[in-house]
């Protein structure tokens, strides 16, 4: 299962503000914006350079528990920032534990 | 009385205002006796005509509606408060309109050309705090309403219009030396409301746009102790967002304008029981009295 960022989105981050640890994150698209945590600035950042990312690979990268880390991306895709792609079929992120790559 | 026919400079824009009714004449008389004039040749921003009702209306009860461009956004009003919906009706006007700048709900003061902005949901107290701030303060005013931030210059356009004053604020207000207030409107859609004239030094700058350097965001509360902590650029900039008029309208450039402003500015949450508490916070924000700033 890969991760990608949901087709459509022309994101763009705000300044790295000091003493401001979270992101602002921007989608010229549609207008709309998020607040994101230091791990989600890193997903996205990854997702933008490499375009998919297998999500066992992803979840590994972060410096969470693997459940924490996987309600992250749950949380992301539920925000519609992130998609799941199957062999080439664009799906919901999973949130539970059990994903059937 | 003539019929109002005039051309208003209220910058940064050029309004058309067309009225034959007498108690927008004396709110023009009151608040835009010196507002810069212009001819019908200019290029009018808002063409604006605050006119009678029709019918009955005319002579029972009678109404003034707002009227922009031929459309009327709102439901008629009372025509005694003929002034008061010229000013809720050309706020509507600047946050409506797209004219290539991020509108936001905020009151707007400068010492010289460091503007603080202070974003708040009604009734948090902004004009109260703005009118304390230029009365009490030496600050200018730039709007006690909207912020109005150009992209191409990174600054707020001044806005110089009365302040609007609401209920409990207007005796509070009334106290502060060289305010000049016009009539108290009872029972309108907002409770009692009157207007405080913009002094004419802000009126004097109103050319002159301002950076933000302090973005506060102020909270009157009955009896509350006095209380100020700053805020991440993050947090100001969801809260602004909300207070935004057309940030979905300005897209991108108005994501970066609105970030470029907080890059530029410290922001702060201040919460008040009275005014003196709220000069001595801003002041300990900004580190002046505002007393002797240079113009």
């Amino acid at each position: 299962m890969l991760i990608v960022i949901a087709p459509g989105r022309a994101l763009r981050w705000a300044p790295r503000w000091p003493c401001s640890p979270d992101a602002v994150l921007f989608d010229a698209s549609s207008g709309d914006y998020w607040v994101l945590s230091s791990e989600g600035r890193r997903v996205l950042e990854w997702l933008q350079a490499e375009l998919a990312v297998e999500r066992d690979l992803l979840l590994s990268r972060l410096s969470l528990l693997t459940e924490a880390a996987e309600a992250m991306l749950a949380s992301l895709g539920a925000a519609g920032l992130l998609v799941a792609m199957v062999d080439g079929v664009v799906t919901a992120v999973p949130s539970g534990v059990a994903a059937d790559d | 009385m003539l019929p109002i026919d005039t051309v208003l400079h209220i910058a940064p824009y050029t309004v058309r205002l067309r009225s034959p009714l007498v108690g927008l004449q004396h709110h023009l008389d009151t608040f835009y006796a010196n507002a810069p004039r212009g001819s019908t040749q200019d290029f009018i921003d808002f063409d604006v005509q605050v006119l009678p009702a029709s019918g009955l209306r005319r002579w029972w009860h009678p109404q003034a509606r707002f009227v922009l461009d031929g459309e009327e956004p709102f439901f008629p009003l009372p025509a005694e408060q003929a002034g008061p919906l010229f000013e809720w009706g050309m706020n509507w006007c600047v946050a409506q309109r797209p004219l290539g700048q991020l509108v936001m709900h905020a009151a707007v003061v400068a010492l010289g050309d460091d503007a603080l902005m202070a974003p708040g949901f009604p009734g948090a107290g902004k004009s109260t705090l703005c009118s304390a701030l230029v009365h009490l303060a030496g600050w200018r005013l730039l709007s006690d309403e909207l912020a109005i931030l150009d992209p191409a210059v990174g600054a707020l356009l001044p806005h110089p219009r009365p302040i609007s004053l609401k209920n409990a604020s207007i005796p509070v207000v009334q106290a502060f030396a060289g305010v000049r207030l016009g009539p108290v409107y009872r029972d309108t859609r907002k409770g009692d409301i009157t207007h405080a004239a913009c002094p004419a030094g802000s009126l004097c700058m109103a050319d002159r746009p301002a950076k933000v350097r302090w973005v506060v965001f102020p909270r009157f509360e009955t009896g509350a102790a006095p209380h100020c902590e700053a805020l991440s650029r993050a947090e100001a900039f969801v809260l602004i967002s909300e207070q935004s008029f057309n940030n979905e309208r300005m897209g991108e450039v108005g994501f970066d304008a609105l970030c470029a402003l907080l890059t530029g500015a410290e922001c702060f949450e201040m919460v008040y029981g009275s005014t003196d508490d709220a000069l001595a916070l801003v002041r300990q924000i900004t580190g002046s009295d505002g007393k002797g700033a240079a113009p």
